[in-house]
């Protein structure tokens, strides 16, 4: 007996698992013909509404309440299918939501494209493809030919254009160590690519890519066709083991932009402008994160030109005839995310507190330095269970009556969202 | 007589003086990996409780600086694909469409292996040896990180005299902060002349009770594009196994 707790231990380290003298079995792993993946989602979402703020009139016209509740799923599976050099590419999304308006259902491919890879130099695509050009988090003011990013969740898969695209890329040994190019079109008719721009057009773009003196850089320019003519560059560079800069720069030239007038009519006026984003990402020893980056858009709204509008929906709300005209307005720009001239972005994320291996709490900000509004979104994000992900995160919109977060709908709102992906 | 002597004195003192750190280095790295090849790894992130987390990577390597790694499990992170060129480094996330800069510190599997250690290039290109020294079974060899945006300042190497593999790695903060150790144990013989640990364990004492394990399997030579290494490639990366 007195030998017990010996055994026991010996039983014990005999029953640990014996990780040096494990090996695992790869064929699993080795690439097939068919291959898929995806995730189904879940994302029960409470609202606390702002009453009297711009939005609330233009999403809550002729209502009372003070709490929106909202669920919403989703599921995406993503694939390839090959044969030889050939390849079949597709991301199928589907969602389901259910609020206070009623419900509604949605099915789409976000990708579905061929693709030719000659030799690992040179590939052919054709067919609808999300690009994600540009380096900046929240914003990228180069990316010519996707939909706008949403900064407040940027990393999730959006929907493409129809194209065909060809890459060539070389590799040097020097400064210069890689050197791509890539050409686009984007052809428009009444049933391709209607929301990109006017049918009738091929929109060709090109961009060139350089690994020089250990920075990324992009040159890239999209003519004038559906959409005006457009140019510009962005850059990345890491300027330690824990530290990385980006930016991005464009101009727009000629392009049309909806502007209520004084006398609260809706024009088009034509102006050209740049846009740039300066960001970096920095490591702390403590493995805390912070990505900040600035924002100036050049086509968006100034503080006054936002109060017109403000201005307007308000008035619309007892004047009828102005419903339409607010309506449009926002629908055409001063409603979208981001609509106003300068943005700063903070977000600062914990790796893993208190030796908790998975658990990534994160505060995010965004920041309208004109107005002096912000968006506060608090998230907490663990990863632990075996194909599971699960965040919670919280957002408080803040800022004075006619300032962009102030205006919000949404005071504030907590989500929860469980992945699981298979 | 007194000359004699110095001189056999000299010559005793002869095979210390002509142990080669910066050559013993080279063989180990080349003992390791051949420069560029091809390999499966698992990592798996084991907690104090028990519980553990899985990745597994398919990784190409190229040359003394040339690396990229596609993930193929969970299922959460497959198809995600990072790659480095030197102090250069990037992951590509297929949701999000385009490779984001990262840097060595960081860690894109969480637990004590961080990208350095997932994206490790031969120790002779990011390492000058310091001093080299002789014990009984091992080489002990001190490195000093050639760059500032290597990951770790200094490593304490021991090195088996037979086979010339590594069996411990201590590394260091440039404060002299152990981040972690590493313990290189099972050799096996891949094949192609290649034979090395199989699995590397990592224990930090900044995350006491956890253990961090890489695993490999199905080793060999390979040569591959310069092309395979640049951004553009990475959201085909899954068409190299």
């Amino acid at each position: 007996m007195r030998h017990t707790p010996v055994a026991a231990l010996l039983v014990l380290v005999a029953a640990l698992p014996a990780w040096g003298d494990e090996s695992f079995d790869i064929s699993k792993y080795e690439k097939k013909a068919f291959e898929y993946k995806g995730y189904l989602e879940l994302k029960p979402e409470e609202q606390f509404l702002n009453q009297g703020a711009t939005g609330y009139l233009l999403q809550f016209p002729n209502d009372n309440r003070t709490t929106a509740d909202r669920w919403s799923t989703a599921a995406e599976l993503s694939g390839v299918l090959r044969h030889q050099a050939l390849s079949f590419n597709f991301t199928a999304h589907g969602s389901y939501l259910k609020d206070v308006n009623g419900s509604e259902g949605d099915a789409r491919f976000f990708e579905a494209y061929g693709r030719w890879q000659a030799d690992p130099r040179s590939s052919i695509d054709i067919g609808k493809r999300s690009l994600g050009w540009g380096k900046g988090y929240a914003w990228n003011p180069v990316a010519f030919l996707d939909r706008p990013k949403d900064p407040v969740d940027p990393e999730l898969s959006r929907e493409g254009f129809v194209m065909a695209d060809a890459e060539w890329t070389r590799s040097f040994s020097g400064p210069l160590r890689t050197l791509a190019l890539m050409p686009v079109v984007v052809p428009t008719t009444a049933d391709l690519n209607p929301d990109f721009g006017t049918a009738g057009h091929i929109n060709p773009a090109v961009k060139l890519y350089g690994l020089a003196f250990d920075t990324d850089v992009d040159l890239i320019y999209a003519a004038k066709d559906s959409r005006p003519s457009r140019f510009g560059a962005d850059f990345s560079r890491n300027l330690g083991s824990n530290l990385e800069i980006h930016g991005e720069w464009a101009h727009t030239v000629d392009a049309p932009r909806a502007l209520i007038t004084p006398s609260n009519t809706l024009a088009m006026e034509t102006l050209s402008y740049t846009s740039y984003l300066l960001g970096l990402r920095y490591l702390t020893e403590r493995e805390t994160t912070f990505i900040a980056e600035y924002y100036h858009n050049g086509a968006g709204y100034t503080e006054s030109e936002m109060q017109r509008f403000f201005t307007l929906v308000h008035d619309a709300a007892s004047t009828p005839a102005l419903v339409d005209i607010a309506t449009r307005a926002a629908a055409q720009g001063y409603n979208s995310p981001s609509a106003m001239r300068d943005y700063g972005y903070l977000r600062v994320s914990q790796n893993e507190p208190f030796d908790i291996l998975y658990f990534t709490p994160a505060v995010t900000l965004f920041v309208n330095p004109h107005d002096h509004s912000y968006a506060l979104i608090p998230e907490a994000i663990y990863t632990g269970v075996t194909n599971f992900e699960f965040r919670l995160r919280f957002q408080l919109n803040h800022g004075g009556a006619a300032t962009e977060y102030g205006e919000k709908a949404v005071r504030s709102r907590i989500e929860l969202r469980v992945r699981y992906f298979f | 007589m007194k000359t004699l002597l110095l001189l056999l004195c000299a010559v005793a003192a002869l095979p210390a003086a002509a142990l080669d750190g910066t050559k013993i280095l080279e063989k180990v790295d080349r003992n390791l990996e051949p420069e560029s090849y091809a390999s499966y790894r698992k990592l798996i992130n084991i907690e104090p409780d028990g519980s553990s987390k899985e990745f597994v990577l398919y990784t190409v390597k190229k040359g003394r600086d040339k690396i990229l790694s596609l993930f193929l499990d969970p299922p959460s992170e497959r198809d995600r694909a990072t790659l480095r060129l030197g102090d250069n480094m990037w992951l590509y996330i297929p949701n999000v469409g385009k490779p984001v800069r990262i840097t060595s510190l960081q860690s894109v599997t969480g637990g004590i292996f961080n990208n350095a250690d997932i994206l490790r290039l031969d120790y002779t290109a990011e390492y000058n040896v310091t001093s080299a020294s002789e014990e009984q079974e091992n080489y002990h060899l001190s490195l000093k990180a050639n760059s500032g945006s290597v990951a770790y300042d200094r490593l304490e190497m021991q090195v088996d005299k037979k086979t010339l593999l590594p069996t411990v790695i201590e590394c260091y903060a440039s404060s002299g902060l152990l981040i972690k150790t590493l313990h290189f144990k099972d050799i096996k013989d891949f094949g192609g002349g290649i034979k090395r640990p199989a699995t590397v364990e990592t224990d930090s004492p900044l995350y006491k009770g956890y253990k961090s394990v890489m695993l490999y399997s199905g080793l060999k030579a390979r040569e591959l594009p310069d092309e395979v290494f640049t951004l553009g490639y990475l959201p085909r990366a899954k068409e190299l196994r």
